[in-house]
C-alpha cells in the first residue's frame, strides 16, 4: 500500500527527549495548525517540562502517514508513548478537556 | 483560489454506469466529474449500486476507480462483494481499484475544538493517484464522521465536495436516511447536482427495492420510483417507460380457440399483440378460456408461454385434459412453456423480469397469465396496476397476444373502482358470469369491450364439456333469453329435427353433473 515515512527529524525542530512522546498531524501551515501547535505546547510546557517530545507532520508533505496513522480529521494529536495510545482530534482550544483526555494529574 | 469558470457545455456530460435501467431513467448515467448523493435507508442497496458502478467503470469503460468504505471492514467488503459475482481481488491485482476501510477509532477523543478533515482529502488524493481513478465511491461518508461536529462538518463536507470537483472524478457519495433532512447531516444541501434515493419496502411482507432520481440538475431524467432488483451478480432497474409509443398495431387476428367466441369478435377473434382480460368470479371457466387459446395457438403452431400463479403444470394439464384440451403434446413439442411460480415467492419485478427473459429465450406468440389477481395480493393495487401496465407495454413491443384472468366482476368495479383500472388498460374484456336462476347455476359470456372491432352485444351461455367449450347460440323463449333447463326446455318446445340443436342440447345436459 501507500507508505512514506520521514527519514528524519528534519522538520521538528522542537524535539527534545522525555518519556511522553507525541505526534501532531496538521494539515498546511493554516491558521488552524498555528493555533493548535501553540495550544499544545502551551500545556505539554506546563505539565510535562523537558519530559517530551513532540514531532508535527504536516499531512500534504508525509501523505503516507496519513494512511498510516489513520489520520482522517486534522490537527490530530497521538501520544505514542507511554502506552496506550490516546489519539485526539482538534485544536486543543479546549484546554480543560485536553488536559483530561490526557490524564494530565493537575493537583 | 479563484478559478476561471469553465466552458459552459450545451450538453451535460455523463459518466454510464452500465447498469441495466439505470442508465434509461437518467439519460445516460451519473454526472461526470461531479458527485451524486445516493440516499437510503439500511439495505437499500447503496453500497451495491456503488460497487457496480465501480466494477462497470473498469470493466465496460476502463476507467479505474476508487471505493472507501466506512462501514464495512475492507476484507468484510470483499467477501460481501465476491458473494456477489464481483472479482474485486483481480481488479486489485491489476490497479484498477483501491479499496479502503477509513475510520475514527473508537478510542479516538473527538474534537478538543475546531478540525478539518484534510486526512480524508490526502488519503483520497494517494488513493486516485494510485490507480489513476475516474470514478470515486465513499460509502457512507456520514458514517464516518457520525460522532463529530455537524456544523463543521456541514461545512468540511462542502470543501470536499468541491475537492472532488476539481480533482475531475465522478463521485458517489451515499448516506443513511435522515428524519429531519433527506440525510442525517443534510448533505442533499451541499451535493446539489444529483440526488437518487434507494427505499426498500415491505408490503405484505414482500420487500421491493426502488430506485427514484430526486434531482438532477442541467439534465432531464425519469421521475417515477423504478423497482429494482439485486439477484446473484448483477443491479437491475426495472425501467420499463415510454415503450408505448413505439409499439406496432397489427390488424392480423388470432383465433380465441372457441369457434363461437371468434364469432362474437367479427368471426376473426383477437387483434395480434392486443391484451385481452377475461374476468368472473370463481369457476365460471376463466382458467379453460386460457387453456382453449393457448391451445389453439399451439395446435397452429405458435409457441405460447403459460404462467401459472394458481395451479402447478401437471395440474392444469390434468385439469384441461378433461375438458378436452390436451396440453401434454405440446409441451413435449416445446410449444408450450410453463412458469409457475407462487406469487408471494418473490415480489412482482422478479416475476415479470423471469417472464421476461423467458420470453427473449422462447419468443412466444402467445402468451396467458392465470391470474393476474393472485399478484395483487402481493403489492397495494396500484403498484401492480402500473407494472401491468408497463409488462403489457412491453408485450405488444413484441407482438405478444397476452391473455390474462382476472377476478374483477362489474359488482366488483362498483365496490373497489380501482379495478377498473385493470379492465381499461386491456384492449379486449372478457367477462364470464355465473348466473343463477330457478336452483342451477349457468356460465354467461359477454365481451364487455374490444377495441376495434365490431363485437357482439349479446349475452351467451357457454358450456364446458369433455368436448371443450362451447358457446351456445343465443336461445329466446318467453321473457326474452333462455338458459339453462329453461333453454333446454325451449328447445324441446321447438320443433325436434333441428339436429344441431339437440345435439348442443345433449352436450349441456351431459356437461350438467360436473357442475
Amino acid at each position: 500500500m501507500i507508505s512514506d515515512t520521514p527519514t528524519s527529524n528534519q522538520k521538528n525542530k522542537n524535539r527534545k527527549k522525555g518519556e511522553f512522546i507525541f505526534q501532531l498531524f496538521i494539515a498546511g501551515n493554516t491558521p488552524i495548525s498555528i493555533k493548535a501547535i501553540s495550544s499544545i505546547k502551551a500545556i505539554f510546557e506546563k505539565y510535562y517540562a523537558d519530559n517530551y517530545t513532540l514531532d508535527v507532520f504536516d499531512i500534504y508533505e508525509y501523505p503516507g502517514l496519513a494512511t498510516t496513522e489513520e489520520v482522517l480529521a486534522v490537527p490530530y494529536l497521538i501520544r505514542k508513548k507511554p502506552l496506550p495510545e490516546i489519539r485526539m482530534i482538534g485544536d486543543f482550544s479546549d484546554r480543560e478537556k485536553v488536559i483530561d483526555e490526557l490524564l494530565i494529574l493537575t493537583k | 483560489m479563484s478559478k476561471p469558470l469553465p466552458k459552459m457545455e450545451n450538453k451535460l456530460l455523463k459518466s454510464p454506469s452500465g447498469i441495466k435501467g439505470f442508465d434509461d431513467i437518467t439519460f445516460g448515467g451519473l454526472p461526470l466529474n461531479r458527485p451524486t448523493l445516493i440516499v437510503g435507508s439500511i439495505g437499500s442497496g447503496k453500497t451495491f449500486l456503488s460497487m457496480e458502478y465501480i466494477i462497470n467503470g473498469i470493466e465496460l469503460y476502463d476507467e479505474p476507480g476508487v471505493f472507501m468504505t466506512f462501514e464495512e471492514k475492507t476484507n468484510e467488503l470483499l467477501e460481501n462483494a465476491s458473494s456477489l459475482g464481483f472479482n474485486i481481488k483481480k481488479l486489485i491485482g491489476e490497479n484498477k481499484l483501491y479499496l479502503e476501510h477509513l475510520e475514527i477509532g473508537h478510542n479516538v477523543s473527538k474534537e478538543a475544538g475546531t478540525y478539518k478533515i484534510d486526512g480524508l482529502f490526502v488519503r483520497l488524493e494517494q488513493a486516485i493517484e494510485k490507480v489513476k481513478a475516474k470514478r470515486v465511491v465513499l460509502d457512507s461518508l456520514d458514517t464516518l464522521f457520525a460522532s463529530l461536529d455537524r456544523n463543521i462538518l456541514r461545512t468540511e463536507f462542502k470543501r470536499l465536495f468541491s475537492w472532488l470537483k476539481d480533482k475531475k472524478v465522478t463521485a458517489i457519495v451515499t448516506a443513511e436516511l435522515g428524519d429531519v433532512f433527506l440525510t442525517r447531516m443534510g448533505l442533499e444541501e451541499l451535493i446539489a447536482d444529483c440526488v437518487i434515493e434507494l427505499s426498500n419496502r415491505v408490503t405484505n411482507q414482500i420487500s421491493t427495492r426502488r430506485l427514484r432520481v430526486l434531482k438532477y440538475r442541467g439534465s432531464a431524467h425519469a421521475l417515477n420510483e423504478y423497482p429494482f432488483t439485486i439477484d446473484e451478480n448483477r443491479l437491475t432497474v426495472f425501467p420499463l417507460i415510454s415503450q408505448g409509443l413505439q409499439q406496432p398495431s397489427s390488424s392480423n387476428r388470432i383465433s380465441t380457440g372457441i369457434p363461437q367466441l371468434n364469432e362474437m369478435l367479427e368471426n376473426k377473434g383477437f387483434y395480434v399483440g392486443s391484451s385481452i382480460l377475461v374476468s368472473g368470479t370463481a369457476g365460471t371457466g376463466k382458467s379453460s378460456l386460457l387453456a382453449a387459446f393457448a391451445h389453439n395457438a399451439c395446435m397452429n403452431d405458435q409457441t405460447c408461454l403459460f404462467c401459472a400463479f394458481e395451479e402447478a403444470p401437471n395440474q392444469i394439464i390434468r385439469n384441461m385434459r378433461s375438458i378436452g384440451l390436451d396440453l401434454q403434446p405440446h409441451l413435449q413439442s416445446n410449444k408450450i412453456q410453463f412458469y409457475f411460480a407462487r406469487p408471494t415467492l418473490q415480489n412482482l419485478e422478479l416475476h415479470f423480469m423471469a417472464i421476461k427473459e423467458i420470453i427473449g429465450v422462447l419468443q412466444p406468440k402467445v402468451m396467458v397469465l392465470d391470474p393476474i389477481t393472485n399478484l395483487m395480493t402481493e403489492g397495494p393495487n396500484s403498484d401492480v396496476r402500473s407494472m401491468l401496465t408497463r409488462f403489457i407495454d412491453y408485450l405488444k413491443t413484441q407482438q405478444i397476444t397476452v391473455m390474462f384472468s382476472a377476478a374483477i366482476t362489474i359488482g366488483s368495479i362498483a365496490r373497489s373502482p380501482s379495478d377498473e383500472g385493470i379492465s381499461s388498460m386491456v384492449d379486449t374484456w372478457i367477462l364470464v358470469e355465473d348466473i343463477a336462476t330457478e336452483g342451477e347455476r349457468n356460465r354467461g359470456i359477454y365481451v364487455m369491450k374490444s377495441r376495434g372491432m365490431n363485437h357482439s352485444n349479446e349475452m351467451r351461455e357457454f358450456i364446458i364439456s369433455s368436448n371443450g367449450i362451447t358457446l351456445l347460440p343465443v336461445t329466446s323463449g318467453k321473457g326474452g333469453m333462455q338458459i339453462g333447463s329453461k333453454r333446454i326446455g325451449a328447445e324441446k318446445e321447438m320443433i325436434q329435427p333441428n339436429s344441431k340443436r339437440k345435439q348442443q342440447a345433449e352436450i349441456s345436459s351431459d356437461s350438467r353433473p360436473n357442475l
